[in-house]
């Protein structure tokens, strides 16, 4: 038998999102990399919501495309409707949603990574990593082959000891029907590593022909979508609509009479499930007065009549989910196929590895994903890239990649991992990022392609349509300085069209469109007679870039100002579940914890420096104390 | 549509979503009776796990008609088909009227149909016991799910209490990466039921890019393997007829020495699957149980191996349970 070379230089331990966006930029970067996952058909399984995107998830898939990552391609090509969210909101909490045919997508994603050169997926269930003193040298699978690397990135989702819940069975499994990774956490603690356990729970699916749909809210897509990557057209697509229904009082008496059948209440799940995605059970026992709740109902893809509960996430037995679920409106009659179920797994204690996801005590090992505490494909994927990228850039001798809070949402989400302590999985939204009028879902290109040349993830000429729409943007931001209206009853007649005040004095057009009120096309064909020669993606940057000059400067100087809270003293009773600028999560902590100060409140995991602005805010209006 | 009464009724509940348990469902529900299908993973509905191809069984009848072209296997078959050109590097003997299918296009597809059947319901769940109860049948899901129908058909495939293994490696598993059946194979034999273990192969799959097809196909009369695409959007091949439960290394060392595999990569190893069938003599011909009326077997529990064999014998029991509810 002759000896086989078993040789890579970056191998890679599961082939969900951050296993393939950890593999595609190691492979890109012209590194031999290994993919190995225990399944290669459930390659890219996106286990939960059949959706891309979202409020702050936009931003790090954009950020990530930016980079030359394949979230927004493959999101683009699969997508059932894309939407963009706030539309009527200021730039910096838009962001884009696209519903996702998941089998579609599982497919997209496999073609890639197997017509990626440098690239192999393999099937392999791995059992121990290997070091020789405190550098990695390899990984070994339960079946027996060993593999050699100088990096290893894991990236195992919730297969670590994975236990599955419904009521009060349970069983071990990594994802429904799918068995565990049973030995490499013991490899892992071995070695030196904190673990933990998280939890974290998916809707039941019901069966798409019991819905009563006209009974429902229609959720369509945008008309005239936006691409989710720079770097694809957008694509022309079938709109497939999305309902949108409520719970009602019906559901929360059923759900508060069975409530001792809830897995958080019965002592099944005693870890920690995400406070951002709340099982409908938490939700009941934490808004009593809430008369509803939303529920979305979304397509798991074209081919299927299984359909998904956004909202209604639960693991009680599955009995009592069917009653939950039929006495919601236009649900009287919904069949539930897959029952809803929460997944417990180990995660690595984040504060364990370095900007880079290298861990601290092992050299070359890096950890990606939901085994570093958080939730979501799209946070899963962002550190997906930044391990594969860093993993490549290490074993070539270069400079790390470090993203910073200032620089992009994927930034903001490895600080907040290694600096906060994690009570439940983390997932990021807007209000995490405290420069967001700067990290915007529609500047990532410009924020960060930078990066994708230096890495070589994306090529010269898509830099070079990114440094010509900048170069374009500061031209017409200059002509729009340069150009000054004198006043004149013919002009202050146009600027009363616009519902805009008058001039009594020579005015610019950048002065001018500083006026919420008025929008670059009025100004442009009112002012300038020539019209302007750039298309409409330059102009809406033009836009944002001088109409939120001013808010963006005024946001820093906020920051700055949070330095005097520590000796602000806040109210023992106050319910902070009432401040509905804050997010979920931290109102749930706040009103846990009561702080003292507000310098207390902004250091509990999960209160954002965003989420202490709106405290000052809403403190300032009701007790007229000021910082 | 759907019979919204009774959700937890049925005339005839069919456990297992492979071809078998797929071909029982839409036979069932077409000959009139209500019907569930309940699936592990209902993601996983109309995988063929083996090969990937069916040979064009016209011949094939049961009941004593012709039953090829109601066959659902069939009938995605035609529409999922990567046709014989693309697979130049098969043996000539045994290829005539074999459908190569595309893998996940064929589950996505079957899954489709099933779905759509109005009379056809789909369950995720894992079933640990059937009782039987006054002449009606319980069937008891992990999740404390409990259906009520008038016949059971049981389709569980490789599933039951059953292991994968290759080299010195095993690990309980219907299939690579799923979860085995345990405690439903306990219930049957505490019923009087009587199994056998029994072995089966599923060959490697290997890396596209890595194969010399032309060098390959130069040499094809040197061996007996064929090497068949997984589908056309995927470089995955499925080497049929390299039945091993060799350990990976060997299994890559074997395939190395044939002409234009020099330098493959497998994607997958080979396994062998251990998983228990029924002893023979407990059903009847209508594959109906002689102990429990109303209880039928069909597909792999039944020792059959092919799929167009497991598919027809999934369409006679489906068809035969629904009669079986109309009496």
């Amino acid at each position: 038998m002759k000896r086989i070379e078993n040789s890579y230089e970056i191998i890679i331990v599961g082939a969900g999102h951050a296993g393939c966006e950890a593999a595609l930029a190691s492979a890109r970067m012209g590194l031999k990399t290994l993919l190995l996952t225990i399944n290669i058909d459930k390659t890219a399984l996106m286990p939960c919501n059949p959706a891309i995107g979202g409020l702050g998830k936009s931003q790090l898939v954009r950020e990530l495309d930016a980079m030359g990552g394949q979230m927004g391609r493959a999101a683009n090509r699969t997508l059932l409707q894309i939407k963009t969210l706030n539309s009527s909101k200021g730039p910096a909490v838009q962001a884009l949603r696209a519903q996702i045919d998941k089998k579609e997508y599982e497919i997209e994603m496999k073609r890639v990574l197997e017509n990626t050169e440098n690239l192999i997926l393999k099937q392999g269930t791995v059992e121990k990593i290997i070091v020789e003193g405190k550098e990695i040298t390899g990984v070994a699978l339960e079946s027996g082959p060993v593999f050699q690397s100088k990096a290893v990135i894991i990236a195992t989702g919730t297969f670590l000891r994975g236990r599955i819940i419904i009521g009060d069975k349970d069983y071990n499994a990594g994802r429904m029907g799918e068995y565990p990774s049973m030995k490499l956490t013991g490899s892992l603690k071995a070695i030196g590593f904190k673990t933990d356990r998280f939890q974290t729970a998916t809707p039941p699916r019901i069966d798409r022909r019991t819905i009563d749909f006209k009974r429902l809210r229609l959720q369509e897509g945008d008309d005239k979508p936006v691409s989710f990557s720079f770097w694809d057209a957008e694509k022309i697509h079938e709109n497939i609509p999305c309902y949108l229904t409520y719970t009602n009082k019906n559901t929360h008496k059923t759900i508060a009479e069975n409530i001792e059948y809830s897995p958080i209440k019965s002592g099944m799940v005693d870890t920690h499930g995400p406070r951002h995605c709340p099982s409908i059970d938490r939700k009941v026992i934490n808004f009593p007065d809430k008369t509803r709740h939303p529920i979305f109902i979304e397509p798991e893809g074209r081919n299927t009549t299984e359909t998904y509960l956004q909202g209604l996430t639960t693991s009680m037995p599955a009995g009592i989910q069917q009653k939950i679920v039929n006495t919601v409106e236009g649900l009287e009659d919904a069949r539930i196929i897959k029952p809803g179920y929460a997944v417990e797994y180990d995660y690595i204690l984040p504060d364990q590895l370095n900007f880079t996801m290298e861990s601290k005590i092992i050299q070359g090992l890096y950890f990606a994903g939901q085994v570093n505490g958080t939730s979501g494909y799209e946070e899963a994927a962002a550190q997906g890239f930044v391990a594969g990228v860093n993993a490549s850039l290490k074993i070539n001798d270069k400079e790390p990649l470090i993203l910073t809070r200032d620089n992009s949402y994927i930034g903001v989400l490895i600080d907040d991992l290694l600096t906060k302590e994690l009570f439940e999985p983390y997932r990021m939204y807007t209000s995490r990022a405290e420069y967001r009028l700067v990290l915007r879902s529609d500047n990532a290109d410009r924020r960060l392609s930078e990066i994708g040349l230096k890495t070589g993830l994306i090529s010269e000429e898509m830099y070079g349509s990114v440094k010509k729409r900048q170069k374009e943007i500061n031209e017409v931001i200059e002509q729009f300085k340069y150009k000054k209206i004198n006043p004149g009853s013919k002009v202050n007649k146009m600027l009363l069209n616009m519902n805009t005040s008058t001039i009594d004095g020579p005015t610019t057009l950048h002065q001018l469109l500083k006026r919420p009120e008025v929008g670059i096309d009025a100004l442009i064909s009112s002012f300038l007679k020539k019209g302007i020669a750039h298309d409409k993606k330059v102009l809406k940057q033009v836009e944002i870039e001088i109409k939120y000059k001013g808010y963006i400067n005024r946001q820093l100087s906020e920051i700055k100002k949070l330095s005097g809270i520590e000796k602000y003293i806040l109210p023992q009773e106050f319910d902070y579940f009432s401040i509905s600028g804050l997010t979920y999560e931290a109102r749930e902590k706040l009103n846990k914890v009561k702080p003292n100060t507000l310098g207390q409140a902004s250091r509990i995991a999960g209160v954002s420096p965003a989420d202490i602005s709106v405290l000052i805010m809403v403190l300032k209006q009701r007790t007229g104390k000021t910082l | 549509m759907i019979n919204k009464k009774d959700k937890q009724e049925y005339d005839v509940v069919v456990i297992g979503g492979g071809i078998s348990g797929c071909e029982a469902s839409y036979a069932s529900s077409a000959n009139g009776a209500r019907t569930l299908l309940i699936s592990i993973n209902t993601d996983s509905i109309g995988y063929m796990a083996f090969e990937n191809y069916i040979l064009n069984a016209k011949g094939i009848a049961a009941a004593g008609k012709n039953i090829w072209d109601d066959l659902i296997i069939k009938n995605a078959a035609r529409k999922n088909g990567i046709g014989l050109n693309n697979i130049k590097s098969t043996k000539k003997d045994n290829t005539s009227g074999m459908i190569v299918i595309d893998r996940k296009r064929q589950m996505i597809n079957i899954k489709e149909i099933i779905e759509n059947h109005e009379n056809i319901e789909t369950r995720q769940g894992l079933v640990v016991d059937i009782i039987s109860k006054d002449g009606i049948y319980h069937t008891l899901i992990n999740d404390g799910t409990v259906y009520k129908s008038k016949a059971i058909i049981l389709a569980p495939g490789t599933f039951l209490d059953s292991k994968i293994f290759w080299g010195p490696y095993n690990i309980a598993a219907g299939r690579p990466g799923e979860i085995a059946s345990r405690r439903l194979l306990r219930n049957l034999i505490r019923i009087g039921f009587k199994f056998k273990e029994v072995e089966l192969y599923c060959g490697p799959r290997i890396d596209g890019r890595t194969l010399d097809l032309k060098k390959y196909i130069r040499n094809r009369e040197s061996h007996k393997l064929n090497i068949i695409p997984e589908g056309k959007e995927t470089n995955e091949f499925y080497i049929d007829g390299f039945k091993t439960a060799n350990s990976e290394e060997e299994q890559l060392s074997n395939l190395r020495e044939i002409k234009g595999l020099e330098s493959v990569i497998m994607t997958r190893p080979g396994y062998g699957i251990k998983y228990n069938v029924l002893s023979p003599l407990q059903i009847n011909k209508n594959l109906e149980s002689k102990k429990f009326p109303g209880l039928f077997f069909c597909g792999r529990i039944s020792g059959l191996l092919e799929y167009e064999y497991t598919a027809a014998q999934g369409y006679l029991a489906g068809l035969n349970a629904a009669k079986k509810t109309k009496k």
